[in-house]
């Protein structure tokens, strides 16, 4: 464990713990009102660990939808948790036995948020040549106060949740956390396509039983954003060809 | 199945599936790479599913009654509000008072 760079990673993570914290609250209060107990909210931030997961399948299954829906959308909204992996492994070249590597990455990875990743995978292109105990330590600088703010943050929304006024439009605050999310993600051309297919998509197909709506506004959403990129890199790749030529 | 059993089993596969997709490549990408065809998709995933979410939770409701609701409204003040400051607090608040604000004026009159 590298000091340095496990505090470096604390600091680097710390602004983000300010916009964690209310989502984790919401989370907590969405848990409770799904109908679970006290334990089973606080045990779901420990067993998913991702918050628009949490809130959008808790919220399924008190609106009455089937088990397997609430489980595949939790499961389609962390598919992005598929990407990190894949964009960390090369980074992250863990060694050791291999009951001893697979233990040391899955305990790694059981951390892997959007914030640590995206700190992460920034620190490793400023610093390429830190080694692998660093990263490690950088990467854990930054998981370790995601996961106790969460875990808090769920908490105080269980204590706290059962005594806001019942006028309070918490169900409103959900789609809000979640349009809050949505738009840093939109970067480029592909991105704002594969928003707007989905946005439509989820809307034309809301009255479709157990909100499949949501899944197919998802899965449209995602193959116009890969496929728009694909037609982008077709066009902007042709006169490099050309220029190669 | 009762609501308490759902719950157990949702915590129980999510989690456990969670962890599987964390662990995926990190687990795996010595032997099996990611694909450049896969991950061209994969990046869309944030967008098109926190967008399924949202759009027909503040469209919806002026949808159905066919005149502009309250929730819309506010959902574009707030859209507006996360779009230039891309914080979550801000949004929320900024949401949750343009809601509140209109239900204190309705009532008022």
């Amino acid at each position: 464990m590298d000091k340095i760079f496990f505090w470096s990673g604390v600091r680097r993570v710390s602004p983000t713990l300010l916009s964690i914290t209310p989502f984790g609250l919401i989370a907590g209060i969405a848990a409770l009102e799904s109908g679970m107990t006290p334990l089973q909210a606080q045990l779901s931030s420990v067993a998913f660990f991702a918050g628009s997961a949490q809130i959008a399948s808790a919220q399924l299954l008190a609106s009455g939808a089937p088990l397997l829906i609430a489980i595949a959308t939790a499961m389609l909204i962390n598919l992005r948790f598929m990407m990190y992996s894949a964009v960390l492994a090369p980074e992250l070249p863990i060694t050791g036995s291999p009951i001893k590597r697979t233990a040391k990455k899955m305990g790694l990875a059981y951390f892997l948020t959007d914030q640590v990743f995206a700190l992460t995978h920034l620190k490793i292109a400023e610093q390429p040549s830190c080694t692998l105990d660093e990263r490690v330590s950088f990467y854990l600088g930054c998981a370790l106060p995601v996961w106790l703010c969460w875990q808090l943050a769920t908490a105080a929304g269980i204590i706290f949740g059962n005594a806001l006024p019942a006028s309070w439009p918490i169900e409103f605050s959900i789609p809000l956390t979640f349009l809050a999310l949505l738009f840093p993600t939109i970067k480029d051309k592909p991105g704002a396509i594969a928003a707007v297919v989905a946005g439509l998509l989820a809307l034309l197909f809301h009255s479709l039983p157990w909100k499949l709506g949501l899944v197919a506004g998802a899965i449209g959403g995602i193959i116009a954003g890969g496929f728009s990129e694909g037609m982008i890199n077709k066009k902007t790749a042709k006169p490099i060809q050309g220029a190669k030529d | 199945m009762s609501l308490d059993w759902k719950i157990w089993l949702l915590l129980l596969t999510a989690g456990v599936g969670s962890l599987l997709l964390r662990s995926s490549f990190i687990l795996l990408a010595d032997r099996y790479p990611l694909s450049e065809f896969w991950m061209r998709y994969l990046r869309y995933v944030p967008q098109a599913v926190f967008s399924a979410l949202v759009v027909p939770a503040l469209l919806l409701p002026s949808i159905e009654k066919q005149a502009l609701d309250p929730q819309t409204l506010a959902g574009l003040i707030a859209a507006l509000v996360a779009w230039k400051t891309n914080n979550i607090l801000a949004t929320l608040v900024a949401g949750l008072l343009m809601l509140w604000l209109m239900a204190f004026a309705n009532n008022f009159y």
